[in-house]
């Protein structure tokens, strides 16, 4: 066979990955924005401008995880079984966040409090508990055979509290700048004066991460700290830091499309750093995709289905984002 | 049977038969499901992998948890959904208001629209 597949498998389920985190990141943000907005009309034009899009985002949540099934079962199996304390509080935060898009348009008067707190804290237990188990996989996992061997708390560790903080300081950033180029007046300056300190709390996230990872896990430090390997991977940190720099010098002029931008690519940064880290293991600190890939005849065979599926996904995304491109005024709105 | 005259979609008999099918879609999916999945054991996967070779090794305390969350989680948010949408069918089909003026589409009203579908509170949109 010519083409490497479980390395195809890889590239398709990190960049499904990858998508989710960038898109249901700035719509996960909105929500983690709401505690700093008060007034009603602001978070219904905060919420409208990520209203048509929002449910599609999560599109990509579910590639991956299907996607993980078809290609690396062992990974599917493990991940799920490891992490699932953390993902069914994720569940559940979506679900409250999911149900109050509607509902907080369409119930009474008197409900409509609640469903902005239920919009808010769905937001911030989904994004917190995938914070978490991001942090609960850079750690790794007990394995044996063909099944998790850990407890149901093993996630649980300062460095993956700290990493679900972390993840909230970078939604919140991507749902500022979505919301710098998506609104005007008085939101989005609000959101300007917001955004420069989450900027400089997220390098500071970034950079503790950086430390930490290599210090807890010495196959890390040898990756990125070894000839020649650092002279190759020294762009990630020279262009996070760069990067960095470019959005505060962008929050201070008008800004408008240029900050959201610079937000995906900073994550973008942040999550090669990630797979610099961990290749080619899909269940560190051991299991490569190699040794957790299914049958080849079962990854030929997705792969044809997904060849096909993604590109009608990103055209219609495109497609949608096009259709509801530019400003989102106060009273506009599609539900 | 007098009642039930041919080709009349009025005809009381027939718009309770109506009303209970409501819910019979949801009955057959259950049933379906709950046929396959008691039906298949012991197998997880049919003749290859018995359930209790594929059960993970969480506890019964953190299942039930979780599946207690879910449940609770399922009754609030359905339960308020479908208060929504009694309300709305309380209201009825609105045959005469505004909106059934020559020249204007004519849509039904969305499903959770049952609270008044513009917002008194918003001010008026501004010019797209």
């Amino acid at each position: 066979m010519g083409v490497d597949l479980p390395i195809l498998w890889a590239i398709i389920i990190g960049f499904g990955l990858m998508m989710y985190v960038v898109m249901d990141g700035f719509d996960l943000g909105i929500g983690l924005l709401f505690p700093f907005i008060r007034a009603r009309s602001d978070r219904d034009t905060m919420v409208n401008t990520v209203a048509p899009v929002w449910d599609g985002n999560e599109t990509w949540l579910v590639l991956g995880g299907a996607g993980m099934l078809a290609a690396f079962p062992l990974a599917y199996a493990v991940l799920l079984s490891a992490l699932y304390l953390p993902l069914v509080a994720m569940l559940a935060g979506l679900i409250w966040r999911g149900v109050a898009f509607e509902f907080r348009f369409k119930a009474d008067a008197a409900h409509r409090p609640f469903w902005d707190k239920a919009f808010a804290w769905g937001s911030y237990i989904a994004a917190f508990s995938q914070g978490v188990a991001l942090g609960a996989f850079i750690n790794g996992f007990h394995v044996t055979g063909p099944s998790y061997q850990g407890g149901a708390l093993d996630w649980l560790t300062p460095f993956s509290i700290f990493t679900g903080f972390g993840l909230l300081v970078a939604y919140a950033l991507l749902g500022s700048t979505w919301l710098i180029m998506k609104t005007e007046g008085a939101l989005q300056q609000r959101m300007i004066a917001l955004a420069q300190p989450v900027t400089i709390v997220l390098l500071v996230v970034i950079g503790i991460v950086s430390l930490w990872t290599p210090l807890a896990h010495p196959e890390v430090a040898a990756r990125w700290f070894s000839l020649p390997n650092i002279i190759f991977f020294a762009p990630v940190p020279l262009l996070t830091l760069a990067t960095a720099w470019a959005m505060l010098n962008a929050l201070r002029r008008e800004p408008h499309v240029l900050p959201f931008l610079l937000a995906l690519f900073l994550l973008f940064l942040g999550y090669s750093g990630l797979a610099i880290s961990l290749w080619p293991n899909i269940i560190p600190p051991a299991v490569s995709i190699w040794a957790a890939a299914g049958p080849p005849q079962s990854l030929g065979f997705a792969l044809v289905g997904a060849l096909f599926i993604i590109p009608i996904i990103l055209a219609y995304t495109s497609w949608s984002y096009y259709v509801f491109r530019g400003k989102v005024r106060v009273g506009e709105g599609y539900h | 049977m007098a009642a039930l005259a041919r080709n009349d979609v009025r005809a009381p008999l027939f718009l309770r038969f109506a009303i209970l099918m409501g819910p019979a879609g949801i009955v057959a999916i259950l049933a379906g499901w709950i046929t396959t999945e008691v039906g298949r054991q012991p197998w997880a996967v049919y003749n290859v992998m018995r359930t209790a070779d594929a059960v993970s090794n969480h506890s019964a305390i953190e299942l039930t948890g979780t599946l207690v969350l879910f449940i609770v989680m399922y009754f609030a948010v359905f339960g308020t959904g479908l208060s929504y949408m009694l309300k709305l069918v309380a209201k009825g089909p609105d045959v005469t208001g505004p909106e059934a003026e020559p020249g204007k589409i004519q849509r039904p009203a969305r499903p959770l629209s049952g609270a008044p579908d513009v917002d008194p509170l918003a001010p008026a949109s501004g010019e797209g």
